[in-house]
């Protein structure tokens, strides 16, 4: 598959050459003097004369080669539609196996196939709403119960394949503005087209066009991006930035000079001096009032005109929509700036409560309903908010037909720790949908050093958590490991070497009487470690048994004093039996030096600890739990605090949402 | 492990000086509570300390001194 012409055809308007490349190919235009024209055999029949396109940027141009799924494909021909939402383009290619479409906007590419359906499965026409008599637009009114509104599904059976259930994305009405190279079927310039967009999960879409009297043609593609399509680099256009000449015009309201950033494309305008909105149609140069002038009271905070530097991006601000819901007779409104960048695409700069989100527009087959939330970009995203969103003010220039009070149905989605958010808005006509991620007020400030921001009030909806509890608990395990880890090095290293046994008593028949005895001489040979004192009190039942003591290092003469206790006392009370105390008792010295030593131990018995024997163990270097649970306590400090702050901001933010904290 | 599975250097630091806390006071032999600071008794004074105190007693067994 080459460029290289099958033959060549005399323009009838003209004279010039005009190369045929294609066996299919049954009409082709004229790049010299745009006459369209249909191919017999043999010679070229008028059929009249088409504009240049518009220029869009595009990766595609008439000769473009690339390969899809391993299969080869050439551009022969290029349409340009506009559906009132701006220009877009699809390209014709010829493939090895046929032609497909390449439907290319806002940088989005969608590549279709004509199928076959059987049609008596075919979904019918008279499903579609009804037009509007003055606009031909359809009338988004009729867009219910019986008749296809956005969102219902619908089946399509293609022919050799199961069939399946589509969701309806979009339905409307365009018409071709002109066309050039060569097409394997019949163009109209000037025709209305009839459309319903579907799509699915799995990026895949599909498109019921009813431009044709009777059962509608069906084309199924999928999504795919531009590095799918292999594109050959010395046949893909030059990517020059669109150089876009500022152009002013005149306010037909208030005679206010208003300058267009984006003259090709803007088809509505809101005067920033007066507040009228004014529109076009057909992309005729000038601008009619819709709306009479009105009182602008909330103006943008970015002013129109600006151009920044952007998450890598050169944009200018070219229109400022103030949109808000009303709950409960309260508004709640928030900002959106269009954006638009040098290679012709669109973002969104939305401001709510002095947060930021960069915004992009995306499709609606690039996400999947996930139970209450949806699947975007392999990452889940919760339900936030669902509301009837108005235009409360137009400024600025628009590529579509937006007028104050216009409403629609707003679902936000959010995945916090990602900062990112996904916006799905749905009218009975088409649902729209955008990804964006939040933006910190610093880069704002950086961005936008002129404007005035205003000041962030609570927790954004997409704001992402400051505080990484999963990488505070991770750390929390680690270090976790690390102290078990400690406690079994200190535990093999520290002896608990029994230094000293020995029995004494009883004590004194005669409560609160005193025995006094010493013990044995005994070494300790780890010096600097601690030394456990342990009374063990086997037979003490009923009584308290005190015992004061004192170690004595009989080379330094240096005496410590120490004191514990052993007691048991039990019974019945209330028809339960209890009982308290420990017949154990242990005191703990620190720091003990190495040496000879020997115990001096008093002791006295109470109740019935009168006449008590007890053995007394001392151990040298012993771990001290106490240490250990210290330590732990400590470690966990952090965790704990930072899970309260993570918990708080969440509860602040969905505190915004239709799913308070309560109810998560 | 992961790339994306990030620590927190702040806590990381944090729990690092609790560890070694930890080791010191294991390895130190301290032990706060449970006793009196030692206290250095001289011979003499043991000699001099009323009949039936503990010095006394000690003294009078002869475990120390003559």
């Amino acid at each position: 598959m080459t460029a290289t012409p099958l033959l060549v055809l005399r323009c009838r308007n003209c004279g010039a050459d005009v190369p045929i490349t294609s066996p299919a190919t049954i009409l082709v235009s004229c790049e010299h003097c745009g006459t369209l024209s249909r191919r017999d055999d043999v010679d070229l029949e008028t059929i009249g004369e088409v504009a240049m396109p518009a220029r869009l940027a595009s990766h595609f141009t008439i000769g473009t080669e690339g390969r899809l799924d391993g299969r080869s494909f050439v551009v022969r021909g290029q349409i340009q539609l506009d559906h009132g939402a701006g220009l877009w383009n699809e390209w014709a290619a010829e493939t090895d196996e046929g032609w497909v479409w390449i439907a290319e906007a806002q940088g989005k590419i969608q590549i279709y196939r004509e199928v076959e359906v059987d049609p008596a499965r075919l979904p019918q026409r008279d499903l579609l709403p009804d037009l509007d008599p003055d606009t031909g637009a359809f009338d988004p009114g009729t867009a219910k119960g019986a008749r296809w509104s956005a969102g219902d599904l619908v089946e399509i059976a293609v022919r050799g394949a199961r069939a399946g259930l589509w969701t309806i994305a979009e339905i409307g009405r365009g018409s071709v503005v002109t066309c050039r190279g060569e097409f394997p079927i019949e163009i109209k310039v000037g025709q209305r087209t009839t459309y319903v967009d579907l799509v699915r999960g799995g990026g895949e879409v599909a498109t019921l066009d009813f431009t044709r009297p009777g059962h509608a043609e069906v084309l199924v593609g999928r999504v795919v991006q531009v590095d799918d399509l292999f594109l050959d680099p010395s046949t893909r256009p030059e990517h020059t930035p669109e150089r876009v000449i500022a152009r002013d015009v005149r306010c037909p309201e208030c005679g206010g000079e208003i300058t267009l950033h984006d003259p090709e494309r803007a088809i509505t305008l809101g005067c920033q001096h007066c507040g009228a909105s004014l529109a076009r149609e057909n992309h005729v140069q000038t601008f009619a009032a819709v709306e009479a002038s009105r009182r602008v009271r909330s103006g943008p905070r970015i002013p129109l005109g600006t151009r920044a530097r952007l998450r890598g991006d050169d944009v200018t601000v070219i229109g400022y929509l103030h949109r808000g819901v009303y709950d409960g007779g309260t508004l709640y409104p928030w900002s959106e700036y269009l954006l638009r960048a040098p290679d012709g695409s669109y973002r969104w700069l939305v401001e709510s409560d002095g947060h930021w989100t960069y915004v992009e527009p995306t499709q609606a087959s690039s996400f999947e309903r996930l139970g209450g939330g949806l699947r975007f970009g392999g990452r889940k995203f919760k339900h936030f908010t669902e509301s009837d969103a108005e235009v409360l003010t137009v400024l600025g220039e628009f590529y579509w037909n937006v007028r104050r009070g216009d409403s629609v149905t707003a679902a936000d989605f959010v995945d916090p720790k990602a900062g990112a958010m996904v916006s799905v808005e749905s009218s009975p006509l088409g649902v729209t949908s955008s990804f964006g991620r939040y933006v910190p007020r610093r880069e704002m400030e950086e961005a936008f050093p002129d404007a005035s921001l205003p000041a962030a009030q609570g927790v954004g909806a997409a704001q992402p958590n400051p505080t990484d509890l999963g990488a505070i608990w991770r750390t929390f395990a680690i270090l976790f490991m690390g102290l078990l880890a400690s406690c079994v090095a200190v535990r093999v290293h520290h002896a608990s070497e029994v230094v000293m046994v020995g029995d004494f008593g009883p004590t004194p028949a005669q409560a609160g009487a005193e025995i006094v005895q010493f013990s044995d001489p005994f070494t300790v040979r780890r010096g600097g470690a601690n030394l456990k004192i342990s009374v063990k009190a086997r037979t003490i039942d009923q009584g308290y048994l005190d015992v004061t003591g004192a170690l004595v290092d009989e080379d330094s003469g240096q005496v410590t004093t120490f004191a514990t206790a052993a007691q048991y006392y039990h019974g019945v009370s209330g028809g339960e039996s209890w009982s308290e105390g420990d017949r154990d008792g242990s005191t703990m010295l620190g720091r003990v030096p190495a040496g000879r030593f020997r115990m001096r131990l008093s002791a006295r018995g109470y109740d019935r600890g009168v006449n008590t024997a007890y053995e007394v163990v001392v151990k040298s270097q012993v771990p001290r739990a106490l240490w250990f649970f210290l330590a732990l306590l400590l470690l966990f400090v952090g965790p704990i605090v930072a899970s309260i702050r993570a918990m708080a901001f969440e509860g602040s933010r969905w505190s915004k949402s239709d799913h308070p904290w309560s109810s998560e | 492990m992961p790339s994306n599975w990030k620590l927190s250097p702040a806590l990381l630091v944090f729990g690092l000086a609790v560890l070694s806390l930890y080791l010191v006071l294991e390895m130190s032999g301290l032990a706060f509570g449970g006793s009196k600071k030692p206290e250095r008794v001289d011979p003499t004074q043991i000699r001099q300390a009323a009949p039936g105190s503990w010095t006394y007693a000690y003294w009078a067994h002869g475990s120390r001194g003559k």
